[in-house]
């Protein structure tokens, strides 16, 4: 008993050192935002706690909150459903494959600020695929700054399918292929055996990876900020707006965005679970 | 499986195309002197993208952002191999909220944790280096805990326990078994968390409050004005092509160390 | 369910190989028949299975059922089932919807694939299993799983990849009545591929003996154990007898003597080959040729004795004999004893 909590103890003492400044940051960071948001933080000037903050700008806030919702469900639907292609691409095509592989992951280590910059160059008015197309000026959709989000929703789309495509194969690498060929000579087509063996095996991976863009990409700040619009903002555009902003009011409500985005993203995350473990109670 | 007719080829060369589109504007705009629309290609080359970037201080941020990289690659690496150590030894029920803490990071979004971190890290008198140090770190370590972790689960501790039963002792056991078995793990994470410090550019904005001229700082300035796209473009490929280029020879190098 | 497999002059190579791992293959399998393609591994037996199933492009020739040239028919198409080494149960799907897996292909119902899938389960004894999930099931009840699966597709041809390779010896004899009780109801075509010759001899009708890419010989079971067409054959069955000699008009001449072999052989330099388990040990100066016990190897339920043949030969090396014998003799080594066997079962081989 007293060895094995001497053990227990140096265990602890080990992770100590990593755990120790992960408690700092979030308890730090969380608690600080709680407190700026309801007045007992402020910059400058006495602590009163007030909810003006939280209450003040609802309707703006709740705009804010749907078109990052918004961002995040298109960009992981778009992820998911190309990031699932290539990787049966690169599982089933031995050679070609190796190429679709090659460039997926060599997209991987590309920080979505310059994936963000990249996808303007292609995609504003004059871009290059306006170019590509023959229509730079008149003609082609305002897809940068556009109504409907599309370059920010391509460009994560374009990143995280790689990331998806990446975690699928690394979960099927090994067994797909002898599968595969006992299903063909159970007599599935190409397409059946892609979607009655390789689209079942890669669900509960494709789900994981799909919960992670979908956090990730409500959370993000650098591809809203160079390719969306102005008005309504993402939520992390809106917070990064207000903390910067000179009146020093805006603070607080930049605190509520912050806390608000965090409360989504656990939503998310805890709803992603309970819908992973139903999945693998079905099995 | 045989066969792959044209229609297959077709969606590969799709995908390929899904893939490298985006950075084909960058590489050419890097290269690129006059470029007007509606011009397809560039009108004329030059190295003016290279100049310019060169003159807005491209060698001060590639230093800053290298040095960043690596100060969390020698942070988090360790840091997260010992915790990924200590998880696999704990009993379970400390275990897993070891685990929760050290993954919870990810679930929160970055400019979360900068913007509410940047007044205790302002009232505590941290330096701005050491606060964004001290947040990519945190950011980093899910990354490498998570490398460790699978790399240690799937770790057969047998394998010293024969090497044991072959004469060696503890410490040759670990240092000629443990360590060569854990490289790629080692290089992978660290690889991770370099990125993690090389690539950022919120945390040094927030906390760096502009004293930090990383090269994802200099893009971002470039980037969100108009008519920089050649300068853009170079500081895109600069802070692109070396990570490329490090994944490129990890992997060259354990292709040729590796004896099978 | 039977079909005629005519594989006509088949050879192959991997893409990263420098050598054909099948050099000019012929091969027919009559309908209901039973073929074993027996071979070490690396033999290319695999390979041709999986050739015939579509699963690989031959570089060259042609696999024909009934006649038909299957040629660019994809392996979904092709009518023919493979059950693997790995028996590769779907573990997305429970047993009863595995064995259904090739009606649900086919545009069948599920009511109706799986109504199907439970007369093949009973056929394998595993209905009681049907809504177990794959990860649930010992190695042997997997294996006669995926072979209920591969029945389920109604094939012209059933492949066995070495399926029982990985069983235990009690669970193999119990899978070889499970093929016999098929074979018997269905008579199906079959094609298996294994390396062990007792599996071979008690599953097929003929073997087929395939050594690095080429068949050296098919045969019947007692053909290929008897009189094999080449030292390498009757090595790959397990024989152990190879004295030199020569051959002039089907007689033998050996440090055995003279012995009457097979008319078909060819005069010159040959091998007399015969099974050790056709010779006996008799006391010395009453059988063919006498000589000293060198070893004796238990077998279980029989023995192994080699000796070295004396009788005043200056062969270099001496030249043994083995006799496989019932039970436990009572003998040490170097004594002194004489072996005898049947003119008819003395066979030669030139090379």
């Amino acid at each position: 008993m007293s060895e094995s909590s001497a053990t227990t103890r140096r265990g602890l003492l080990l992770a100590a050192p990593a755990v120790v400044p992960v408690v700092v940051v979030l308890a730090g960071s969380l608690g600080a935002a709680l407190l700026q948001s309801v007045g007992l933080m402020p910059f400058a000037g006495p602590a009163t706690f007030t909810l003006e903050p939280w209450t003040g700008n609802a309707g703006e806030l709740a705009r804010s909150a749907a078109v990052s919702l918004y961002i995040a469900a298109a960009s992981t639907l778009l992820a998911g459903t190309v990031g699932f292609a290539a990787a049966a691409y690169i599982l089933a095509m031995p050679r070609t494959g190796r190429l679709v592989a090659a460039v997926s992951a060599a997209t991987i280590p590309i920080p979505h600020l310059i994936g963000a910059g990249a996808v303007g160059l292609l995609l504003s008015d004059a871009g290059f695929l306006a170019r590509i197309l023959g229509m730079p000026d008149g003609g082609f959709p305002t897809f940068v700054g556009g109504p409907f989000w599309s370059a920010v929703i391509f460009e994560y789309a374009w990143k995280e399918s790689a990331f998806v495509a990446l975690v699928i194969v690394g979960s099927l690498a090994r067994s797909v292929g002898g599968l595969c060929d006992a299903a063909a000579t159970l007599g599935a087509a190409p397409l059946q055996r892609i979607t009655h063996v390789v689209l079942p095996l890669a669900l509960p991976a494709l789900a994981v990876s799909g919960l992670i863009v979908f956090v990730y990409t409500l959370g993000s700040y650098e591809v809203p900020w160079l390719l969306g619009r102005i008005s309504p903002e993402a939520l992390p555009v809106r917070a990064v707006r207000l903390f910067g902003s000179i009146d020093l009011d805006s603070r607080p409500q930049a605190m509520v965005t912050v806390l608000l985005s965090v409360l989504a993203g656990a939503a998310a995350i805890i709803g992603g679970l309970i819908l992973l473990r139903r999945m693998r109670g079905l099995r | 499986m045989p066969g792959g007719g044209a229609g297959r080829v077709l969606i590969g060369l799709l995908l390929v195309l899904w893939f490298t589109l985006p950075m084909v504007p960058v590489a050419l705009w890097a290269v690129a002197g006059r470029w007007h629309a509606p011009a397809i290609l560039p009108q004329t080359y030059s190295w003016e993208g290279w100049s310019a970037a060169a003159s807005s201080g491209l060698f001060p941020a590639l230093l800053a952002s290298a040095l960043l990289g690596a100060g969390v690659a020698v942070l988090a690496t360790p840091l997260g191999f010992l915790a990924a150590v200590s998880i696999r030894r704990l009993p379970r029920r400390y275990a897993r909220p070891v685990e929760g803490i050290l993954l919870a990071p990810l679930a929160i979004p970055p400019f979360a944790l900068v913007m509410g971190m940047n007044v205790v890290l302002l009232r505590a008198h941290v330096p701005a280096a050491g606060g964004v140090l001290l947040l990519l770190v945190v950011t980093a370590l899910p990354y490498t805990v998570f490398m460790f972790r699978s790399a240690l689960a799937g770790y057969d501790d047998r394998f010293e326990e024969a090497a044991r039963s072959l004469g060696a002792s503890k410490a040759q056991s670990i240092r000629h078994v443990r360590l060569p078995l854990l490289t790629a793990a080692t290089s992978r994470a660290a690889f991770l968390a370099f990125l993690v410090g090389w690539g950022d550019y919120i945390v040094t904005l927030i906390v760096g409050g502009g004293q930090l001229r990383t090269l994802p700082m200099t893009l971002a300035s470039a980037a969100s004005a108009t008519g920089n796209e050649q300068l853009t473009a170079v500081l895109s490929l600069t802070v692109v092509l070396p990570p490329l280029a490090l994944l490129t020879a990890l992997l060259l190098t354990r292709r040729h160390g590796r004896i099978r | 369910m039977s079909s005629r497999l005519e594989l006509k002059t088949i050879s192959h190579r991997y893409s990263d190989a420098n050598e054909d791992v099948l050099k000019d293959i012929s091969l027919t399998v009559e309908a209901s028949q039973s073929v074993a393609l027996l071979g070490v591994s690396g033999s290319g037996k695999s390979t041709l299975l999986r050739v015939a199933a579509g699963l690989e492009d031959p570089a060259a020739g042609q696999v024909l059922v009934d006649g038909e040239d299957l040629a660019g028919t994809p392996p979904d198409r092709r009518g023919i089932a493979l059950v693997f080494q790995n028996p590769l149960l779907f573990p997305h799907l429970n047993v009863v919807d595995n064995v259904a897996f090739s009606a649900r292909m086919a545009g069948f119902s599920r009511r109706r694939a799986r109504r199907q899938a439970l007369e093949y389960l009973d056929l394998v004894q595993l209905e009681d299993f049907a809504h177990r999930h794959p990860w649930q099931l010992s190695g042997g009840q997997e294996q006669r799983v995926s072979l209920a699966r591969a029945l389920a597709r109604q094939p012209r041809l059933l492949l066995l990849d070495e399926p029982f390779s990985s069983l235990d010896s009690r669970l193999r004899e119990d899978m070889y009545n499970l093929v016999s009780l098929i074979r018997e109801h269905l008579e199906p075509t079959i094609v298996m591929v294994t390396h062990d010759r007792r599996e071979a001899s008690v599953l097929a009708d003929s073997i087929a003996v395939l050594d690095t890419g080429r068949i050296l010989q098919h045969g019947s079971v007692p053909q290929l154990h008897y009189r094999p067409d080449s030292l390498a054959v009757s090595r790959i069955l397990g024989g152990l007898n190879e004295i030199p000699g020569d051959v002039t008009g089907g007689i033998h001449s050996s440090a055995l003597g003279r012995v009457k072999v097979q008319d078909t052989v060819d005069d010159g330099a040959a091998f007399l080959v015969i099974r050790q388990e056709t010779v006996n040990l008799v006391s010395a100066g009453t059988g063919v040729v006498d000589g000293s016990i060198a070893s004796i190897k238990s077998m279980g339920a029989h023995t192994l004795a080699t000796l070295i043949i004396d009788n005043g030969s200056t062969a270099k090396p001496a030249v043994r004999i083995s006799a496989e014998v019932v039970g436990a003799p009572d003998l040490s080594i170097g004594d002194h004893i004489g072996v005898d066997f049947e003119e008819s079962a003395a066979w030669a081989v030139n090379n």
